[in-house]
């Protein structure tokens, strides 16, 4: 199992922090544009799931699959927007984001005076990102592969 | 029954109340600061067999009319009760204690007022309540023990524990 | 550090509700001596208190991640008051006096534990409201999670009020932003 890369959007669909692990392949566009396709279909299937569900969606969209990959996605109540793209053999990963969000999100970003709430967080954030990394590598579904 | 209360820091007189404007009480005061300093520095001393945390000064002295008692607190703050000799009958020390512990309390909640500007003027309404019940409520908790005893108050003679 | 550990963390690390007190209180009572008015003054702990409130409702969802969306406003009430205040506060306030619409409601603050040596100066300063802080952080964390609401203090001990009342007004929810060139 494979983790490949990570996105999180802040309410107002601006993406705060992008980070992989894996990517083999380069497409061609910015940066810029592909945050901006990824919100906006993050948006719209979100609304059409909502759409579409006879009951009342407790959870809502959580993940969906393709033939080579999964997308997982998890929506704090805040209306932050955690990405995580892996292979497709993992199951449910909401529970991680969650962790993801509490203990690592919440603990060197939001908790951080320096960060003002909803910014694009830099590169100078080495706490996060290192405490990010660890994470990730100590999940169970980060395999051998990923650190090819 | 205590009819003067004083709180003084170093030399300044941050609180005073008296049953009755006079000027005596403050003589008294100032007369006393002199043997507070002298027991201060007999408790700092190794020699001093008291425990560190007893504040407690006992009787500074007695003239004609009145008792007065000290109690300084561990940062130097000097609490100050005089009684009228008349009316105090069987003034233990241990009550005396206790009385001065809660008035050291009371103190210790009006400095952690983020209001108060340390070392200047007391003017919190809850020290002034609980020295209130310092001057009445000794007298209406002495005064049945009063009445269970055969002598009047007036004529009861005090043991000096000097 | 492992993850375990992290979590450990949070729990542990408490300080004396004496030394939070007095922190307050130092802090309030220097923006009293750094404004000259005490309506700014209030306008500045509502203003600290929502940039709190901002951060600690992530905070917040994180401890507590049973919590999700509320479904009505009286939900947001009881989670407000019974799981919020406790958290933060360690008191567990009452509410009261729903607007018949259900838009509105009080919380009854019992023992505070801001206000415990607190005495307010005489004078401009009776017109304090020292708790102020808590307003902004329940608007800044209600915010946060899409409700727009007002809050604010309309009985306080401090001024020989009877009771610390705070009364919260539902404004309107605020929607997702849409992204760029969708509809």
């Amino acid at each position: 199992m494979v983790v490949y890369n990570l996105y999180i959007f802040n309410r107002n669909g601006q993406c705060l922090f992008y980070r992989e692990w894996l990517r083999r392949r380069q497409i061609k566009m910015t940066q810029e544009e592909e945050f901006k396709l990824m919100n906006g279909f993050i948006y719209s299937v979100k609304s059409f799931v909502q759409r579409l569900t006879p009951t009342d969606l407790k959870d809502g969209f959580v993940s969906f699959k393709t033939n080579c990959y999964k997308l997982h996605y998890y929506e704090t109540p805040t209306g932050l927007k955690f990405i995580l793209n892996t292979d497709n053999n993992v199951d449910n990963i909401r529970h991680i984001l969650h962790q993801l969000y509490s203990t690592i999100f919440v603990n060197y970003i939001v908790k951080n005076p320096r960060y003002s709430a909803l910014d694009i967080i830099n590169n100078d954030q080495e706490i996060f990102i290192e405490k990010l990394d660890e994470f990730i590598s100590n999940l169970s579904i980060f395999s051998q592969t990923n650190k090819i | 029954m205590a009819c003067c209360v004083a709180v003084l820091i170093k030399e300044n007189l941050i609180y005073l109340r008296r049953s009755a404007e006079e000027l005596k009480f403050l003589f008294l005061i100032h007369a006393s600061i002199d043997i507070l300093d002298d027991k201060v520095n007999q408790l700092t001393k190794p020699t001093s067999d008291r425990d560190a945390r007893d504040f407690y000064l006992g009787l500074l002295y007695p003239v004609e009319e009145y008792k007065i008692y000290g109690y300084v607190s561990s940062t130097r703050v000097k609490f100050i009760l005089i009684f009228e000799h008349s009316t105090s009958i069987s003034l233990k020390d241990q009550d005396i204690k206790l009385l001065f512990q809660r008035l050291h309390q009371a103190y210790i909640d009006s400095v952690s007022n983020p209001f108060y500007v340390p070392n200047t003027q007391l003017k919190s309404k809850r020290f002034e309540q609980v020295v209130t019940s310092l001057m009445i409520q000794n007298d209406s908790t002495t005064l049945p023990q009063q009445s269970s005893s055969v002598v009047p108050a007036t004529s009861v003679s005090i043991p000096t524990t000097t | 550090m492992s993850r375990t550990n992290v979590k450990q963390n949070i729990d542990t690390r408490r300080v004396t509700q004496e030394l939070f007190t007095l922190t307050y209180g130092a802090f309030v009572a220097q923006i009293l001596n750094d404004y000259e008015h005490v309506d700014e003054v209030n306008k500045q702990l509502d203003k600290i208190g929502y940039n709190i409130g901002v951060r600690l409702i992530d905070d917040f969802l994180a401890r507590n991640p049973t919590v999700g969306r509320c479904h009505d406003f009286r939900e947001t009430a009881d989670v407000l008051a019974k799981q919020g205040f406790k958290t933060y506060l360690g008191i567990t306030p009452s509410i009261t006096n729903w607007s018949p619409a259900g838009d509105e409601f009080s919380l009854l603050l019992d023992g505070n534990p801001l206000t415990e040596f607190v005495e307010l100066p005489d004078g401009p300063g009776q017109k304090l409201s020292y708790n102020q802080m808590i307003c902004g952080a329940i608007r800044g964390a209600l915010e946060m999670v899409q409700l727009e609401v007002d809050c604010r203090f309309v009985q306080d001990q401090l001024k020989g009020d009877n009771t610390t009342e705070l009364r919260v007004k539902f404004l309107k929810k605020l929607e997702d932003a849409l992204p760029v060139g969708e509809d």
